[in-house]
């Protein structure tokens, strides 16, 4: 298989990734996103490897490395979506807005944290 | 011992400031003045000492950067380190009685020495680096003494007149930087008497221009050179008294000493392409600072615009690049140091007595109910303007004569035009300040100041504080040879021979 | 392909140890009753102590492990390498990350803050961080740098009843991923053109080859935008301010130092080792960033009332400061060598100065919660040794004596554009710098202020922690004004 279609649709799922970040407004629709730009990575990668015929096998490890990365990431972005959903009762991200510096706080302080 | 000297002279504010912060709280409130009189004492006689028998002192402070600590004395910085020294011992002797109203003595001492550590180091550096650090060094003390103990009575308050001041000066600073930093580049050194002997090698004409300018936009802020004056009038009216005698006697000696030492020696041909516009705003500024003098209303305010206009002959005595033009700038320098200072004295202790500086309040008849006071501001507005026999008049001369015949690169009739326009300035200086003595020390007293009984004269105290001033401002008036002997010589060897 | 490869732990001791400190407190955490967990965290900071121990024998030649072995065009590679650029930056992160620890005691014992997986978490992060400024090929950057954002997640969150505590972690955790994501597709392509993973070997291969790919531009550019986002340039900056003021203050102060610092190493050692040939490309880009960052840092800096807020913006301006000796490195490989000792320098004369800061600021957020710069009127009076440390830490941004180690550090980074030539950056900066002077001087000025009236003195009782921490950081930067060539001449 010639390198550039793996490469075609690996931008592909990126910018259908890239375009899910800048436009979803729901936290968890971002994280997919994201995993698709991270997917996209991992077939440029693999890819990579094939037509080079790398000795070390950089880019398969490399993809490897990413997955791990990815699944950890997932984890703990869910684990904090889980944590304002539970404080604040949505995920939008457009309705977050407490930490933003308020146009009626007149000191600008906003609630400074501890 | 003796390289060591130069050092010292700057090790004894320092360490009288340090002591100033480490001693405990009550401690160091009670002995806050006398420390200050100490430390200022021991650096004036350093300095003596030091003008007569200091050598150059040479060590390694960070060699990644280049920066060494040279520190020396020649004839131009010799009357100010002397003039820096003096001034400010004058100022700690001067609070000793006149406390200021915001109290909290022991930080106005401690930042008044560090003002003198960072003015004294400024004339002693020979290195562009330590120059630098130097000049860097009085923004933060000033900026404290104009904004913790001045007054309010300045459009926006003192706060503001003091951001004014820090900020300008700043961004002057910092294009001077960058200046210092391209010398570096092409020349690969810090050192002030290497690069002045080299006189500009290893920069070509351009690059010499834009170190010139870059260098010279610093000083011109600080000088100040019209149109970056504007920081200038808010602060000096905002300062307190010892404040505004520092700020013009020293602070604004540093812009010019800047222009004579580094500007002009390091990058020659530059000076040669500029000094014609350096001219041009020098008598702008004569001009202006003359015309403005003529509609303020306010004392102190008047006092700082015609600081303006003295600044403008010095840079005008720079601009003509001749020994005599440059002669009478150093000559300008020390006299307006002096004279300038004593107008601030007098002012602020007018307005301590008084409360108010305007002179549509103060009215007329200074005379009349004080006689020492108006007596000497009478004799420093005179000196001010220029009369011979006093020290303002060898300034404004040399710096004419220098203009009536400038170096060889430069335009003659240019320069005689300049010179006829700064005779014009002279004229209107002289009508403001005559103006000025008539308004207020001639004439009736208002009837609100003759029922007031607290009106006291000039105390003992102040007048042991002026006196020398004023015998300085005479014999320097009588015998220029004393002054120009120290500083011929050093500024024959500036421009090379 | 050899056996086993050799590995020199000796090199990996300052990660290891850290990281088994790290998994020791977690475990220790379990055994410790209710009232004493922080416990954890004072075993924490005798972990990160005893990691600065093992730099000891490091120092001097280069040391370099988990290599592989060479091929007919590159020579043996190495991913895991010590040499001065880590150690420096291995000293600044543990030493950041003691003083962070020292900050954190009282706000372990004072809040709700799990103890144990506060010191579990911190301490894995300054593992990631050692390992970063190690590693010289790409896998080990990305792993190391993600190692070191991950728990700093969890740390932001920690609080987890506090609503901005958990809004500030999801907005510091969506921009951190889809950064990575960005930068991952851009090393890929980098991977694909040069055929290479070893930053070494990158470097030979975008030498060897002639004319600009657009592909490996492309790569190169997009792997800016991983490190951009871990130091808080722009485009990537947003995240920052928002997210310091809802953390707990020391976290903060982890994340404007240590974070920061260990998002430069990576920056550093990915551009100059890996695409020093390239610098024409990327240094242009670097320096509109630089110029963009430090101006949009400075002006938005203007406006804050809040201390915290202030410091974040102020970060990202001085982040700003720290971009420009490579954004100057437009005349390839060789200039890239001459302006990287700027920038090492400047970032660890920021590490003081900001640790200096955030130091005090969390001291007085103890006290007064709402940390606006109104509480700080008048601290100059009823503290004033702790007011002397703000104001010379201030002073020090600013770039002003007394912080003659600010000002030295930024004439170090002055040279650089000067030197290069690039004068449009060193004139920007400069106008930032008289920009930036204008809130740390309204800062200072509102210590030595009069207290409002009728409002209390700020007086406060500060416990050893803080006072350590606070001296520290004090002493250091008084310390390095006076004798800067530590600092200056670090990479020699």
């Amino acid at each position: 298989m010639p390198l550039l279609m793996p490469l075609l649709v690996a931008a592909l799922l990126f910018s259908i990734g890239a375009y899910g970040v800048l436009v979803r407004r729901n936290a968890i629709l971002v994280l997919m996103s994201v995993e698709l730009m991270l997917n996209a990575v991992n077939l440029n990668l693999v890819a990579f490897d094939v037509w080079l015929r790398d000795a070390l096998l950089s880019g398969q490890v490399f993809t490897l490395f990413v997955i791990t990365i990815a699944a950890a990431e997932v984890g703990l972005g869910l684990a904090i979506v889980l944590l304002v959903f539970r404080n604040r009762e949505t995920s939008q991200l457009d309705l977050l807005t407490e930490l933003r510096e308020e146009p009626s706080d007149p000191a600008g302080v906003g609630t400074a944290a501890r | 011992m003796s390289d060591l000297l130069l050092p010292l002279l700057l090790a004894v504010p320092l360490a009288g400031c340090v002591a100033l912060l480490v001693l405990p709280g009550r401690t160091a409130d009670r002995f806050a003045l006398p420390i200050g009189l100490v430390a200022t004492a021991l650096t004036m006689a350093v300095a003596l000492w030091s003008v007569f028998a200091a050598t150059p002192y040479n060590a390694s402070w960070v060699p990644s950067l280049g920066l060494r600590v040279q520190l020396g004395l020649d004839g131009i910085s010799d009357p100010l380190v002397l003039l820096t020294a003096f001034l400010t011992f004058l100022c700690i002797v001067f609070t000793v009685r006149v406390q200021p109203e915001a109290g909290r003595v022991r930080a106005l001492v401690g930042l008044v020495l560090l003002l003198e550590v960072g003015m004294l180091g400024t004339f002693l550096a020979l290195d562009l680096l330590l120059f630098f650090v130097f000049f860097e060094v009085v923004l933060i003390p000033m900026w404290f003494v104009i904004a913790q103990w001045g007054d309010d009575t300045v459009p926006g308050g003192r706060v503001r007149a003091a951001n004014t001041f820090i900020i300008y000066t700043l961004l002057g600073s910092a294009v001077m930087l960058l200046g210092i930093l391209l010398v570096r580049a092409k020349t690969g050194t810090f050192d002030i008497a290497a690069l002045t002997a080299s006189g500009g090698a290893g920069m070509s004409s351009n690059v010499q221009v834009l170190v010139f300018l870059a260098l010279g936009l610093g000083f011109a802020v600080k000088t100040p050179m019209w149109p970056l004056h504007s920081w200038l009038p808010d602060a000096h009216t905002a300062a307190p008294t010892i404040g505004s005698v520092l700020l013009a006697g020293v602070l604004l000696k540093m812009g010019t000493y800047g222009l004579i030492r580094i500007a002009v020696p390091v990058a020659p041909q530059g000076a040669e392409v500029v000094a014609p516009f350096l001219g041009a705003f020098a008598v702008v500024g004569i001009v202006y600072g003359a015309l403005a003098c003529l509609v303020q209303r306010d004392l102190k305010r008047l006092i700082a615009f015609s600081s303006v206009g003295h600044m403008g002959f010095v840079l005008l005595g720079i601009a003509t690049l001749t020994p005599v033009g440059i002669n009478g700038a150093l000559y300008a320098n020390v006299a307006h140091g002096l004279i300038s200072g004593l107008l601030f004295f007098l002012v602020g202790a007018i307005k301590d007595r008084h409360h108010t500086s305007s002179i549509a309040e103060l009215g007329g008849g200074l005379y009349d109910r004080m006689p020492r006071l108006g007596g000497l501001l009478v004799f420093a507005a005179v000196a001010s303007l220029g009369l011979p026999g006093l020290a303002g008049f060898w300034g404004e001369m040399l710096t004419l004569l220098g203009a009536f015949d400038p170096a060889p690169g430069l335009n003659r009739g240019y320069y005689l035009t300049l010179m006829a326009i700064a005779g014009l300035g002279l004229v209107l200086t002289t009508v403001y300040f005559v103006s000025l003595i008539r308004r207020v020390a001639q004439g009736q007293t208002a009837p609100r100041w003759q029922q007031a009984l607290l009106l006291r004269d000039a105390t003992p105290l102040e007048l042991a504080v002026w006196a020398p001033v004023v015998a300085l401002v005479v014999v320097l008036g009588c015998w220029p040879k004393l002054l120009l002997d120290a500083t011929d010589p050093a500024v024959r060897m500036l421009l090379g021979g | 392909m050899a056996g086993t490869q050799a590995i020199d732990y000796t090199a990996l001791a300052p990660a290891l140890v850290v990281a088994v400190t790290a998994l020791g407190v977690l475990v220790l955490d379990l055994f410790l009753p209710a009232g004493r967990k922080v416990v954890a965290a004072w075993a924490g900071t005798g972990g990160l102590v005893v990691a600065l121990a093992t730099l000891l024998p490091l120092v001097g030649d280069t040391r370099r492990t988990f290599c592989v072995p060479a091929t007919n065009v590159d020579p043996v590679s190495c991913s895991y390498v010590v040499d001065h650029l880590t150690l420096v930056f291995q000293v600044l992160v543990l030493a950041g990350a003691v003083v962070v620890m020292l900050l954190s005691l009282d706000t372990l014992r004072d809040s709700r803050i799990p103890a144990g997986e506060y010191s579990f978490l911190l301490l894995s992060s300054v593992a990631g961080a050692v390992t970063l400024a190690a590693s010289r090929d790409i896998l080990t950057l990305v792993v190391a740098l993600e190692v070191v954002s991950l728990p700093a997640f969890a740390l932001v969150a920690l609080r987890r009843f506090d609503s901005r505590s958990s809004e500030a972690a999801l907005k510091l955790f969506l921009v951190s991923v889809v950064s990575t994501a960005v930068m991952l597709f851009g090393l890929s392509l980098v991977y694909g053109t040069t055929g290479a993973v070893h930053l070494d070997r990158i470097a030979s291969a975008l030498a060897r080859s002639d004319g600009r790919l657009p592909a490996t531009v492309l790569g190169v550019t997009l792997s800016l935008a991983g490190f951009g986002f871990k130091v808080a340039a722009v485009p990537f900056h947003f995240w920052a301010p928002d997210t310091y003021s809802g953390a707990p203050v020391p976290v903060a102060a982890y994340l404007s130092v240590v974070s920061k610092a260990a998002g430069f190493v990576g920056l550093a050692v990915l551009l100059t080792r890996g695409f020093g040939p390239y610098a024409d490309v990327w240094a242009p880009a670097v320096a509109v960033i630089a110029a963009l960052t430090m101006t949009v840092g400075n002006l938005a800096a203007l406006r804050q009332r809040s201390a915290v807020r202030l410091l974040a913006w102020s970060s990202i301006a001085q982040s700003g400061y720290m971009l420009v000796p490579l954004g100057s490195a437009a005349h390839g490989a060789g200039s890239v060598d001459a302006v990287l000792p700027a920038t090492v320098a400047y970032v660890l004369a920021y590490a003081v100065m900001n640790l200096g800061a955030f130091s005090v600021v969390t001291l007085v957020g103890r006290h007064r919660p709402r940390n606006a710069i109104e509480d700080y009127r008048g601290l100059g009076r009823t503290e004033p040794l702790t007011a002397f440390a703000l104001a010379f830490a201030l002073a020090c941004l600013a770039g002003l004596p007394p912080g003659l180690l600010g000002l030295f550090a930024k004439v170090v980074v002055f040279q650089a554009p000067v030197e290069q030539g690039v004068g449009w950056l060193a004139v920007v900066m400069a106008v930032n710098v008289v920009i930036g002077l204008y809130y740390y001087l309204a800062w200072a000025a509102a210590l030595y202020a009069r207290p409002a009236e009728g409002a209390r003195p700020p007086s406060y009782r500060i416990s050893w922690s803080d006072g350590l921490a606070i001296g520290i950081t004090l002493g250091a930067a008084v310390w390095l004004s006076v004798l800067p060539r530590m600092v200056l001449e670090a990479l020699r």
